[in-house]
């Protein structure tokens, strides 16, 4: 009964927030528009002033969220460094995101992705490229016009390795870092470009998809 | 009197009787409807990965048939067998946010049995076994660097943890250690050993030699990779190492692939050596060696694309990552004897041990 509950929800909410015309599509779309919620990444233990900031729709869509079991094809040899992966599913709302580090990457069982994942201390850390292809869609994105930032992006993304996992600090504080907070941050203080398509608290991982600077490298779903 | 009593005697047995049938018959049912096909030989157990849960596929190897279908509770990215129980570890990484898992599975594949050890920290990738224990290693950065966890098997207990500098990398077991690769100060390529005991590390360079496969292959720690910097690879190498000193004992060149050799596995004097890593083009070949001189013999054509390997007596165990088979091999003539359906194509990757021995 509860699953129906939250599959039911999960179909509400996507028809309503996500026209399904927006994926599927071999061309980036334009704009998939959504609320400005946190990333469902959002299950780190909360406490003082930050909790009061957490919407009762985060908490839903935290509750709602949970495994998928979609496969995509994404081919990661397309990639260079700096690229951003962004994921999503039906049963996983607002995705996750990542930024690959080449210099890494010896195939998808190796560690070359750089992200964030609930774990209030260093929740920055290399993931396996394997666990981007166990999700529906995968979208490949590159920043044209800052190309030739992009191992600067990389390194200054690897050297938050080992921070903590927040979703409740400002996109601003570099102390901590939620999955797409720390691609968006990347490029925001090496090149100097904002990324989150806009604007608001959170920059959803979606939000690298909309974004007027991100080119798609491909799109496997 | 005496005939009521026993007409009551009489029914008092029947009903024992009847009790009796009744608690085999209960016991009977609460058994897994496949629990009567496995059987004491030799099992191949398969990985197959879903994020919301991967399978375990558990396959008789003298019966060709798969006896065993085990759900794991998330996303398990590698598996080992523990030789001392007979119990496979599951590194059970989990998927990202709030699917991502922190444990080990211990699984009883003859059973069907499921324990779960709770670990430190997040995102366990790989697991390696030595000694009956697990060590696992986290994608999970600390100050000290990469963190491993350590997790005694037959009491489903973390013992111990450490780090090792870096980003995390190729992670086996091979000479009663487990090693690892990653990068030294400079950025060069470096090799590590962790005492299994003391958990105290050693690092040995690895000079220019990028390595892209560990694997422990009679008894010796075997190293796979290229020393083709540019990406442009066109032949691979395989390396012995000295498992004290850390250096190389004999040193093979890996043609014929399409990129340098990311697993081995050693059937007598032969090593099979493949390239899957889950980039276009998947081939369709595999490389044989000698396994003491590594001078090269040639090549064995596979029905099907092989992601994942694994030794059984004279026998090469392959899973072919495309129609989710498991192909039994006779690496001397290159026929498959048998081909085995795992229920699940299109396999994103997996894995691949065996569970006792073949008669």
């Amino acid at each position: 009964m509860r699953s129906i509950t939250r599959a039911a929800i999960v179909a509400a909410l996507v028809s309503l927030i996500v026209p399904q015309a927006a994926f599927g599509m071999a061309k980036k779309p334009l704009v998939i528009p959504h609320l400005d919620t946190a990333p469902v990444d959002s299950l780190a233990p909360v406490s003082g002033e930050g909790a009061s900031r957490m919407s009762l729709l985060t908490a839903s869509l935290s509750l709602i969220s949970g495994g998928n079991a979609g496969t995509n094809s994404i081919a990661f040899t397309s990639l260079t460094d700096g690229d951003i992966v962004v994921v999503t599913d039906p049963n996983y709302f607002t995705g996750h995101a990542g930024l690959f580090d080449r210099s890494h990457y010896s195939g998808i069982l190796s560690y070359a992705m750089l992200s964030a994942n609930v774990q209030p201390y260093n929740g920055v850390q290399y993931e396996k490229c394997a666990k981007y292809r166990l999700n529906d869609r995968a979208y490949a994105l590159r920043v044209p016009q800052e190309y030739g930032h992009r191992f600067a992006v990389r390194d200054w993304a690897s050297r938050q390795l080992g921070k903590p996992y927040s979703i409740l600090a400002t996109k601003t504080d570099l102390s901590s870092f939620y999955c797409s907070k720390l691609a968006w941050a990347a490029y925001r203080y090496v090149a100097g470009v904002d990324l989150d398509a806009d604007g608001g608290f959170w920059v959803w991982p979606i939000d690298l998809v909309n974004s007027r600077y991100t080119a798609l490298v491909g799109y496997w779903g | 009197m005496r005939g009521g009593r026993r007409v009551w005697l009489l029914a008092g047995g029947v009903m024992a009787l009847a009790a009796s049938l009744g608690s085999v018959c209960w016991i009977g049912l609460q058994r897994p409807a496949d629990a009567s096909t496995v059987t004491s030989g030799a099992l191949a157990v398969v990985l197959l990965p879903r994020a919301d849960g991967s399978r375990l596929a558990v396959v008789d190897l003298a019966s060709s048939r798969v006896v065993r279908r085990i759900e794991l509770r998330s996303l398990a990215t590698d598996i080992a067998v523990d030789t001392s129980s007979g119990l496979v570890v599951g590194a059970q990484a989990g998927g990202f946010g709030p699917a991502i898992d922190r444990a080990a599975s211990l699984t009883d594949v003859r059973t069907g049995a499921v324990r779960y050890v709770d670990l430190p920290v997040i995102d366990p990738g790989d697991v390696a076994c030595v000694g009956g224990r697990a060590f696992l290693l986290h994608s999970t950065l600390e100050a000290s660097g990469t963190a491993f966890s350590v997790a005694d098997v037959a009491s489903g207990r973390v013992t111990g943890s450490g780090n090792i500098p870096g980003p995390p990398g190729l992670w086996a077991s091979a000479a009663g250690a487990i090693w690892s690769t990653g990068s030294d100060s400079a950025g060069r390529p470096s090799l590590r050993r962790i005492d299994s005991r003391t958990l105290c590390l050693s690092t040995f360079g690895l000079g220019g030699f990028l390595p892209t496969g560990l694997v422990e292959a009679g008894g010796r720690l075997l190293v796979l990779g290229t020393d083709d910097a540019s990406g442009q690879v066109t032949s691979g190498a395989v390396v012995a190492i000295d498992p004290g000193e850390g250096t190389a004992v004999a040193r093979g060149t890996v043609v014929g692939l399409a990129r340098s050799p990311q697993c081995a596995v050693q059937i007598g004097g032969r090593l099979v050596l493949g390239d899957w890593n889950g980039d276009e083009p998947e081939g369709r070949v595999l490389r044989l060696l000698d396994a003491t001189t590594l001078h090269d013999l040639g090549s064995l054509g596979v029905d099907g694309i092989p992601c994942a390997l694994a030794a059984w007596g004279d026998r090469l165990l392959v899973v072919d990552r495309e129609r989710g088979r498991l192909l039994v091999v006779d690496p001397a003539t290159g026929r498959t004897t048998s081909a085995i359906e795992l229920g699940e194509r299109d396999l994103v990757f997996s894995d691949v041990v065996v569970v006792g021995e073949r008669k």
